[in-house]
């Protein structure tokens, strides 16, 4: 009897693990399946990942000379106030200098982007983007104003063929202190580290 | 007797009209010349836009307004919607005005509340890149009249037509520590968003049968 009893326990087990292993292994192919599957529909790639409730998604246009655009939502039940970079000359020019742009050709070549100026000389402000409950923010920009920080910040053209991208933003407390503004440090931004999902783009060759 | 005292209500009554005449014209001349001073308010305005569209959102779906500025102007623009407490805590987008129509064509206007408050108080300011947009949710409960009306009027249920319009000036929330900050330059001008129809539900009765 005890031993029966002991033997119908032991297979119990190993087909309870074998059950979960199995449905977890369908459970994540399923779901890549899908989102391969909405993207190729889309034509324009769309993700997001959630981090606490703040969401970076990236959408890269599908030409030869691509357009990137970055979307950050808040869907946190606080306001929040996100730090994406510099402004020069007083806000009038905007670099969104936190959001590195890491682009996987097909030969497997990585090169790591980034928007900023190429120097700066006067007043450089924090690009502070508030966040009310529920809203979303956009930029949007030409690939080719983007600097290669694997060449010194020089621009190089994205090659024809399958490009993969994916976006980090690392958000930083107020960096850029000014006379008569040292206050703002005061100011409560959010810190930490958003990711989006990885995209896929076809970059066509350019017509002869 | 009598003609001292009717010339004396004379020259009073003359003295009352000079003094009401001398203290409403300046009050006039200046309603008249804001009224020419300020800009008309349009759809789009040196590259920006604003639309507006109805929306239910949260988990109670509630009513609401998403409301989504866009800079299609080839300058980077900041933008002041009102302002922020609690260093940058709670935002107030005071500086956006609902203006609802209702079904027998009674216009009224309401806005996100000031915040009476005792503390530090910023400007809710939004740097907006060329070809970059912001799009934010107001919900209809968060509104309040812009009249001096006891109790608050608020819309009617029924079909509305709904305007935004958005006033974006300069800073007004300077604080010590942050006077320096005045030199960000910010956008100032009037946007009106088209019109859009949303629906307002009926107040639930307070007995269920």
């Amino acid at each position: 009897m005890p031993v029966g009893f002991h033997r119908k326990c032991g297979l119990g087990w190993v087909f309870a693990l074998a059950l979960i292993i199995v449905g977890s292994m369908n459970s994540g192919v399923g779901r890549s399946a899908a989102q391969d599957a909405v993207r190729r529909n889309k034509g324009v790639s769309l993700t997001a990942s959630p981090n606490n409730e703040l969401t970076f998604a990236i959408k890269v246009s599908e030409a030869v000379s691509p357009e990137v655009e970055f979307v950050f939502k808040n869907g946190r039940q606080q306001d929040s106030t996100i730090n994406l970079g510099m402004m020069l000359a007083n806000g009038e020019t905007m670099f969104p200098s936190a959001v590195v742009l890491t682009d996987t050709d097909a030969a497997g070549k990585t090169r790591r982007l980034k928007l900023e100026p190429g120097y700066v000389a006067g007043r450089v402000d924090d690009l502070l983007v508030p966040l009310r409950k529920g809203s979303s923010y956009s930029m949007r920009f030409p690939l080719s104003e983007f600097s290669d920080l694997s060449t010194g910040g020089r621009s190089t053209p994205l090659s024809p063929g399958k490009h993969r991208f994916q976006a980090r933003l690392v958000s930083e407390t107020v960096r850029h202190l000014n006379s008569g503004s040292e206050d703002a440090r005061l100011l409560k931004v959010w810190a930490g580290t958003l990711q989006s999902e990885v995209v896929d783009c076809e970059v066509p060759s350019p017509a002869m | 007797m009598s003609t001292t005292l009717q010339r004396q209500s004379r020259l009073f009554a003359l003295a009352a009209i000079t003094l009401a005449v001398v203290l409403i014209r300046p009050l006039a001349s200046r309603d008249a010349a804001q009224a020419q001073s300020e800009p008309p308010s349009t759809t789009e305005l040196d590259g920006l836009t604003l639309h507006v569209s109805g929306a239910w959102v949260g988990r109670s779906a509630q009513p609401s307004l998403a409301i989504e500025i866009s800079n299609e102007s080839d300058r980077d623009i900041s933008l002041n919607l009102g302002m922020v407490v609690g260093m940058n805590h709670c935002m107030y987008p005071t500086a956006i005005k609902v203006i609802i129509t209702d079904a027998s064509g009674k216009t009224r206007t309401y806005r996100i509340p000031d915040m009476r408050l005792a503390g530090r108080a910023d400007d809710y300011l939004v740097p907006l890149r060329r070809g970059g947009s912001y799009r934010l949710g107001l919900a209809l409960s968060d509104l309040r009249a812009d009249s001096f009306d006891f109790p608050a009027p608020s819309p009617a249920s029924g079909k509305c037509q709904a305007v935004v319009e958005l006033e974006s000036g300069p800073r007004r929330c300077l604080n010590s520590g942050t006077e320096g900050m005045r030199v960000v330059d910010l956008w100032t001008g009037k946007l009106l968003s088209e019109s859009t129809e949303i629906e307002i539900p009926g107040r639930k009765p307070l007995i269920f049968k």
